[in-house]
């Protein structure tokens, strides 16, 4: 006995929907970050420094100097010299810092992505079995990673890493081993709130089985933040690499790494900025687009945060 | 405070259960404090590590370190001898053979039975190392053992000399950044989405994206050299004036081994500080962003008050507590940050000591370090959770954060 | 006729955002008269709220008003800031929704209650304030009041911080009180006393109170004029009597069809729901706003202009071209 034309309101109600029409969420995602001019730049910039280091040999083909190349004639760190090719010039032994520099981006770049690898199934899991046991597991499980987050877990690193030599697959498990408390955090978060959403409770209620749950609806969900907070984790991963590399205790030769090229230049700066010029430069510009790219990613995918 | 001693335990058990794993694994790993490049003949290492007491099993060992241990003829028998927990004997007499190490040949060592608190405060003052007893009182007591490598140091004195050079440091530039960051990141809130907030905001950034082993020697470059050659400049081609040294045309800026002033305080602490700052400015930005978002703030300007009085009765402490929360993982910024700084401006630190202690497999040594710097983490957490406490009074009542 | 202590005056209201402006409220003229209870009505996004933080305000960053709002013969709107909170929380005191968010949890009640009451006028003594306050808890019925003002906000039921939120409000004996919902957030039994204690008070100081609802039930107990708000303006004002009596514009019609009664004919009359949609703010529609839900819109009188505010009876106006709408819904 209603009063009201329903084929009218209806029409005005997809009207009203119209403006607000319904967009994916990760194209809306794409669409918010790319209106982020910083963190657009930063891309071009990441992906600059990328190719760098994927290309690198061809650096050594250029300059005509190897890694290894001790050039007599520019013993004890020379300052840039273009003539002979030394465009960021030589370290105390003679060798090319450009190409040393690009290949030490190259070690830097691969410690990340191996180690916030480690630290994001170690997240993943650590914070996944938290969240989807839940019960006293969970209050454990958390309280230890509370407690585990205001602990200085670089110098326990420290003290694996003088024990245990620098293999580098060792400083790959041990830096990934630092890292990853912020993500299992976030990954419980989202299991959590996943697990009491209305969608799983509805899959629940129509007896899908909690495997296909988890496969289907849960680990889909948590990729996608475990992924955003992958790349803010990789800056602090390449921070803790370089960090353990000016300390002697990162890559060994013949590799190198950026931190290792600053610590090599740190004390000699009064004389000789250059060797710490150049491999600070493009960590900063590493640190920089990466957390740029790793905040505006954030942004996109959870604008609350604002 | 229930929750704040319950915390304080859960960090205390931490502590114990970090230490018995840096203990077990350095004993475990390869390698050793005393095969340096001349191994010692095998009798002499036996004494040592008897000495040591690393012929025990692990959990004696582990527990002689912690609760003390009785002194144990070693250099007669040439075999251990028994071990007698917490009953130590008046006087007993402690010798070590072997001359190579002549440091200590022959020594008599004694060891007290107790070490009263006055007597070992007193070790802290006065430094006259051959009047020490030997004490094997167990890290409980205050007592870190003799250091490994350089057989007759105590990692007391160690600490004693390492942990003002570290705190030195730590301490202002925590202050610092506490006291810059969280007012800028007021501003920025208040200015949300202005020059202002873009200002701060970047300016905060800049320790965070610029690391501090990069920064340090930056800023050596900057000062020493740049600066230099602007005053020499300055004072003796433009104005023709007086040659100064380079030292006071640097301003005297950069530290330089155990030399002083006030003004040294000044790079270390940029250095250290701005790292943290920007997270500083981040967090009391979203917090006081949150609060001045909040109803409660809403509430406060219906009542007709001042923004001035917004800023600092209703907003304030919502507005630290991020910043607070974040004192936690922060202790764990300054120490790897002092680690930087102690090598960039060679300053004499904790820092220094752990790595090299570590790389030489000096167990006290690397023991005792890491037993200082946990407990400036436990502090630091423990000032935290004292401070959140007095600012949430929810935790007061309730007795657990919300 | 009493005379208007807080008139708007073609209150105009937009919000940018990043998606668009939304136009919150579209020229509002509303008289507070004095010592009377006027109830706002509307659905959430009718903008009733909105219309009465401009007075005090309150509005987010991102708020342009326009129009005027007169209180002893000064626009509020125009104020500097200082003068604005010369007037607010002394004269106009506003009570919010939600009495668990509003409080502040890190300060204690006393610290709460005390500074509204001594920044205002700095000559009232500590312990003279402390007396008042504790007095003013007692008037709202909070129990143990000398306690209560010691405690913090969350060691109080929902019920006695809306009291204490009603007591810190009129501290300052003000001339008109705002209450914004004052009783959504609460139980129903704690909802009456609520209102209970408001309709005392106000008969006590002889104020006056805007009490925004969305619940036609609390307007028909307590108030005494009702304005009715849909899409930002203002539809129909009467008093509550006449209102409910004689509803003039359809969209009351259809909100008191969509109310609950217990009444005999409730069994046979299902509760009729609004068809549609709230209109989207920042493409309202032309014409009157609730022209696509109104079953009597007609496309070409009701898009052309806003039907303006026409006085239908004495003191009773109504914004609708259709002058017999009631009619016409009853024989439709």
């Amino acid at each position: 006995m209603s009063l009201l034309r329903p084929e009218r309101s209806e029409a005005a109600l997809n009207g009203a929907f119209d403006a607000v029409k319904s967009r994916s969420l990760t194209r809306l995602a794409f669409e918010r970050f790319s209106r982020n001019k910083v963190a657009v730049v930063s891309t071009i910039i990441l992906a600059v420094l990328v190719l760098l280091a994927i290309f690198a040999p061809v650096a050594e083909i250029l300059t005509g100097y190897t890694m290894e190349f001790q050039d007599r004639n520019f013993y004890s760190a020379k300052p840039p010299n273009w003539e002979a090719k030394h465009f960021l010039g030589t370290d105390q032994n003679g060798r090319d810092i450009m190409v040393r520099v690009i290949f030490g981006m190259r070690i830097s770049m691969l410690v990340a992505l191996v180690a916030a690898t480690v630290a994001l199934v170690v997240g993943v899991l650590y914070g996944a079995i938290s969240g989807l046991v839940g019960g006293w597991v969970d209050v454990l499980m958390m309280r230890f990673l509370d407690l585990l987050i205001s602990y200085p877990l670089t110098l326990i690193a420290v003290i694996a890493l003088a024990y245990f030599g620098r293999n580098i697959y060792i400083v790959f498990a041990i830096i990934g081993l630092v890292e990853w408390q912020i993500m299992a955090r976030v990954v419980r978060g989202q299991v959590l709130s996943l697990r009491n959403s209305d969608f799983i409770e509805a899959a629940r209620a129509t007896g899908v089985p909690t495997t296909s749950i988890v496969l289907h609806h849960i680990i889909p969900n948590v990729i996608g933040i475990a992924v955003v907070y992958l790349t803010l984790t990789i800056p602090e991963v390449i921070l803790v690499e370089s960090f353990l590399g000016f300390l002697g205790l990162g890559v060994q030769e013949p590799n190198t790494s950026l931190g290792v090229l600053i610590s090599e230049g740190a004390t000699r700066v009064e004389h000789k900025p250059w060797l710490v010029f150049s491999p600070g430069v493009f960590l900063v510009l590493l640190l920089m687009s990466l957390n740029f790219i790793g905040d505006g990613l954030r942004d996109a995918f959870d604008p609350k945060d604002r | 405070m229930a929750y704040v001693f319950r915390r304080f335990g859960q960090m205390l058990i931490l502590v114990v259960i970090a230490l018995a794993a840096v203990f077990s694994t350095q004993r475990l790993a390869p390698g050793g404090p005393f095969d340096g490049e001349k191994p010692p003949p095998p009798e002499i290492l036996a004494n040592l590590r008897a000495y040591y007491d690393m012929d025990l099993g692990m959990p004696s060992q582990f527990m002689g370190y912690l609760f003390g241990m009785a002194a144990r003829d070693v250099g007669q028998s040439g075999r251990p001898g028994r071990v007698h927990w917490l009953t130590i004997p008046d006087r007993a007499k402690v010798s070590i053979t072997g001359s190579i190490y002549d440091e200590l040949t022959d020594d008599d060592l004694l060891v007290r039975k107790w070490c009263p608190w006055d007597e070992w405060l007193s070790r802290w003052v006065s430094s006259k190392p051959d009047q020490r007893p030997l004490r094997k009182c167990g890290v409980l007591r205050g007592d870190f053992g003799l250091s490994m490598t350089k057989r007759n140091i105590y990692v007391n004195d160690y600490v004693r000399d390492g942990l003002p050079g570290t705190l030195k440091y730590a301490v202002p530039s925590l202050l610092f950044a506490l006291f810059l960051g969280v007012p800028m990141g007021f501003l920025a809130a208040y200015f949300q989405n202005t020059r202002v907030d873009f200002a701060m905001v970047s300016a905060g950034m800049v320790g965070t994206i610029i690391p501090n082993l990069v920064m340090g020697p930056i800023l050596i470059y900057l000062l020493a050299i740049q600066l230099d050659g602007f005053f020499h400049w300055l004072f003796v081609d433009y104005l023709d004036w007086v040659e100064l040294s380079r030292r006071q045309r640097t301003l005297n800026l950069i530290p330089s081994g155990k030399s002083g002033g006030p003004i040294h305080y000044f790079l270390p602490t940029l250095v250290l500080g701005t790292a943290l700052l920007g997270r500083i400015v981040r967090l009391s930005r979203a917090g006081a962003l949150e609060a001045l978002r909040s109803n409660y703030v809403r509430t406060a300007r219906s009542k007709g008050l001042p923004n001035w009085l917004i800023l600092f009765r209703h907003v304030l402490k919502p507005g630290i507590l991020p910043v607070v929360t974040y004192l936690g993982p922060v202790s764990a910024v300054i120490l790897t940050g002092s680690l930087v700084i102690e090598y960039t401006f060679s300053l004499p630190g904790l820092g220094s000591q752990f790595i090299s202690a570590a790389t030489d497999r000096d167990y006290t040594l690397l023991m005792g370090t890491t037993v200082i710097l946990l407990v400036f983490v436990i502090v630091l957490n423990f000032i935290v959770d004292l401070l959140y406490t007095w600012l949430d009074p929810r935790i007061r009542t309730e007795g657990s954060p919300t | 006729m009493t005379q208007a202590i807080l008139s708007l005056r073609d209150l105009t209201i937009h919000f940018k955002t990043p998606d668009g402006i939304v136009k919150a409220v579209n020229g509002v003229s509303l008289d507070l008269r004095e010592q009377e209870i006027l109830g706002i009505v509307g659905e959430s996004g009718s903008g009733k709220s909105q219309t009465w933080m401009a007075p005090m305000g309150l509005l987010a960053d991102n708020a342009s008003v326009s129009g005027q709002a007169l209180f002893e013969g000064q626009d509020l709107l125009s104020l500097e800031p200082r003068a604005l909170n010369r007037v607010r929380g002394t004269k106009i005191s506003m009570v919010f929704q939600d009495p668990m968010t509003c409080l502040n949890p890190y300060l204690s009640i006393s610290t709460q209650m005390m500074e509204g009451l001594r920044f205002h006028d700095r000559s009232i003594s500590k312990t003279e304030a402390k007396k008042r306050c504790i007095a003013m808890l007692e008037r709202v019925a909070i129990p143990d009041a000398s306690r209560r003002f010691r405690q913090y906000p969350h060691e109080l039921s929902g019920g006695m911080r809306q009291r204490l939120m009603i007591a810190m409000a009129l501290l300052n004996d003000p001339k008109v009180l705002i209450a914004d919902e004052p009783t959504t957030a609460l139980d129903v039994t704690i909802q009456a006393q609520i209102l209970d204690i408001l309709r005392e008070l106000q008969a006590e100081r002889g104020m006056s109170i805007v009490l925004i609802t969305h619940d036609l039930g609390v307007v028909a107990e307590t108030c005494d004029r009702v304005a009715v708000m849909y899409g930002g303006r203002v539809q129909e004002t009467a008093a509550a009597q006449a209102l409910f009596e004689n509803p003039q514009h359809p969209y009351t019609i259809a909100l008191m069809q969509a109310t609950p009664r217990v009444e005999a004919d409730a069994e046979t009359q299902r509760l009729a729901a609004i068809p549609g949609q709230p209109p989207n703010m920042r493409v309202p529609p032309p014409g009157c706003a609730f022209f696509p839900r109104c079953p009597l819109g007609a496309p070409d009188l009701c898009t052309a202009a806003t039907p303006p505010l026409e006085e239908r009876d004495q003191d009773h106006f109504c914004a609708c071209y259709k002058a017999d709408a009631p009619q016409l819904l009853k024989e439709a």
